[in-house]
């Protein structure tokens, strides 16, 4: 081998040993192990719930690989499940926080006070006062932080439902307990939650919401970075420009206007779930409860019923006649009839009922289908 | 030798003439929006192209916006894929190597030049499209802002001046930093063949590879280690507060691949057959 040759492949060799020292760095560092608490899944379930008044901030990451197609109205709510978003938070408590959902054109602020809420909107040039705390309201980033999340999905555990420890594991660069929550119910499409905790303080730090059956989270949200600290006060309650555009609502969603303009009531149960507490003053909209297989229902205003009936039909739903038997408050069966169209995915689904009476009803929920059908059956008398 | 390749790139005319097709950019899409007044909707377009309609001093974020996806890195490419490639190829890389000159000091100097040339693109850029965007739709403060705020950041707090320009600077020179990855890749091919234009491509099909991986969720396993992944992290300077994790990540992998691949072409030329 010629001198020439044999340089070339020393220098080479020092740069494949220098290339193969970054990529092992990586892995090296995701192999570190992580410590145990040692506290067993249930200790970690009532720390978790525990954990509301934990202050924190941080990044995180969500998720989701729900497929939801885009509905008009409705996209704040769905975005955010479909593909990969980021937030930052920062909690000081359950009545002084702020997330903030970030895009590369801008930023969405959600700044919860003891009063209401503050949303900002970089792209509208927008700051919006929502006033008092609405009944019912769709879904928000803000519920897509994991502590936000694991808190209300770990609210839904059932005696039915079995809850198991996982390995610790890192996130963030702290090591977190892992509890699994593996769901009972046959009617819900959850198959199981995980979720893994900070030891020191409870709070979450990564949730996955896995549908029945599969290995993958349908929908997963983590911290990328996480301190349990006090965040600073021109962090969490920024002092908004002077002579920004504000105006004032007290209705922050297509769902709670909806409350507005529909008067129908809606029946107390429900595919035999109760309506949840707390609704009785707008029954109109209104969600029952069955742990994880919990749904919710709300009569559409004509005109925008079409138009989500629309959305559905160009996203591939079918219409299809809905004739159910069910029974009567005397217990003799009847017949209702009415059409329908069916969203589904594999961790939530929707329906759009338009009932022969003339009012189109969107059934919604982490429930199979035929749960739906049976709702809707006897949403008409 | 670094002065040398200093000289050389600044008295090529192709030098100027990228450097004003990339400022030419901004001027047209500012004589258009100036004209029109017609914003892009919420959450299309290049960011900051909403707010510059009502105060100009944004403008060079909007223009940084506008040249980092295509525009800068085929321009850094070009002038990387020449540095080694089109010396070879015009024949004067074997007389270049006759002075006494090491093959590694003369891969430094053409870094050196490649670093200058960005850092002169991406200041040309800034200064032309401040100068542009105050021309064109003024230095008042935003018509929502009152007091002494300029402009929102993009969490609506108020931003003076003094920090807007601050934040400015800071996206310039991470905008630079950001394509030196590029220009490495560049150099790199450039000591591989004596086509320019072949070592070009090569850093732009790695770009757009990158640019590709980086929109698909199923590669998310590999999107920390992606050149672009971390491109428009500069964005986050306009947050309150800033919002460092992705501009450090950002920093330190283009530190990785200027290292990595100036290692393997130091590897590659300092012991290659000169033929032309």
């Amino acid at each position: 081998m010629s001198v020439v040759r044999r340089e070339a492949l020393r220098r080479w060799a020092v740069v494949g040993a220098f290339v193969a020292a970054l990529c092992a760095t990586p892995v090296a560092l995701a192999a570190l192990p992580a410590a145990s608490s040692g506290r067993d899944a249930a200790e970690q379930l009532r720390r978790v719930l525990a954990s509301g008044g934990r202050p924190h901030e941080g990044l995180i990451e969500v998720s989701g690989s729900l497929g939801l197609p885009d509905m008009p109205g409705l996209d704040e709510a769905t975005g955010p499940l479909h593909g990969t978003s980021r937030l930052r938070t920062w909690y000081d408590g359950p009545r002084r926080w702020r997330v903030a959902a970030l895009s590369t054109t801008g930023e969405r602020d959600y700044l919860g006070d003891g009063d209401g809420l503050d949303v900002w909107d970089y792209e509208r040039n927008q700051l919006t006062r929502v006033v008092g705390r609405p009944v019912v309201r769709l879904p928000n980033a803000s519920d897509l932080t994991p502590p936000s999340l694991g808190r209300r999905l770990l609210r839904l555990v059932r005696a039915s439902d079995k809850v198991t420890a996982l390995k610790s594991r890192r996130i963030a660069g702290k090591s977190a307990d892992g509890m699994r929550v593996t769901t009972g119910d046959s009617d819900t499409t959850v198959g199981a939650v995980d979720v893994w905790s900070d030891p020191s303080t409870g709070v979450p730090l990564e949730v996955h919401v896995l549908a029945r059956g599969a290995t993958r989270p349908a929908l997963s949200t983590r911290f990328l970075e996480f301190a349990a600290r006090r965040p600073a006060a021109d962090e969490v309650a920024p002092r908004p420009a002077r002579g920004l555009m504000r105006g004032t609502v007290d209705a922050p969603d297509l769902l709670s206007r909806l409350v507005t303009f529909t008067n129908l009531r809606l029946p107390d149960r429900l595919a035999g779930r109760a309506a949840m507490p707390g609704t009785a003053s707008v029954a109109s909209i209104r969600g029952y409860q069955g742990g994880f297989a919990s749904l919710a229902v709300a009569p559409l205003p004509p005109r925008y019923g079409q138009r989500l009936v629309g959305a559905a039909q160009d996203a591939g739903a079918d219409i299809t006649p809905l004739r159910l038997p069910a029974r009567s408050a005397g217990g003799s069966p009847i017949a209702h009839s009415g059409e329908y169209l069916m969203l589904t995915t594999p961790l939530l689904n929707a329906m759009l009922f338009h009932a022969d009476a003339g009012t189109t009803f969107l059934l919604v929920g982490a429930v199979r289908p035929d749960v739906l059908r049976t709702a809707a059956a006897e949403l008409t008398p | 030798m670094i002065r040398t390749e200093l000289v050389k790139m600044l008295r090529r005319p192709r030098t100027w003439v990228s450097l004003l097709l990339l400022c030419g950019l901004p001027g047209i899409v500012a004589a258009f929006l100036g004209v029109t007044k017609i914003a892009p909707p919420a959450g299309q377009g290049p960011a900051f192209l909403s707010a510059v309609l009502s105060n100009g001093t944004l403008y060079p974020a909007a223009a940084l916006a506008m040249v980092l996806p295509l525009f800068l890195p085929v321009s850094v490419a070009v002038v990387g894929g020449d540095a080694v490639a089109g010396e070879a190829n015009s024949g004067m890389l074997r007389y270049l190597l006759l002075r006494p000159v090491g093959r590694t000091r003369l891969l430094v100097a053409k870094l050196a030049a490649l670093v200058a040339f960005v850092l002169l693109a991406v200041v040309a850029v800034t200064l032309s499209s401040y100068a542009i965007g105050i021309a064109v739709f003024g230095a008042k403060p935003a018509s929502a802002v009152t007091g002494a705020s300029l402009v929102t950041s993009m969490s609506g707090t108020g931003l003076t001046t003094h920090q807007v320009l601050l934040r400015l600077a800071c996206a310039m020179l991470y905008v630079g930093v950001s394509m030196l990855g590029v220009g490495a890749i560049a150099l790199f091919l450039s000591t591989l063949t004596d086509s320019a234009l072949g070592a070009a491509l090569g850093a732009l099909a790695a770009l757009v590879t990158s640019q590709i991986l980086v929109s698909l969720d199923a590669a998310a396993a590999v999107h920390p280690y992606l050149p672009t992944r971390y491109w428009l992290a500069w964005i986050d300077f306009f947050r309150a507060p800033v919002l460092w994790h992705d501009i450090e990540r950002g920093l330190a992998l283009q530190a990785v691949y200027v290292a990595v691949f100036l290692a393997a072409a130091w590897a590659n030329f300092a012991t290659r057959d000169i033929t032309s």
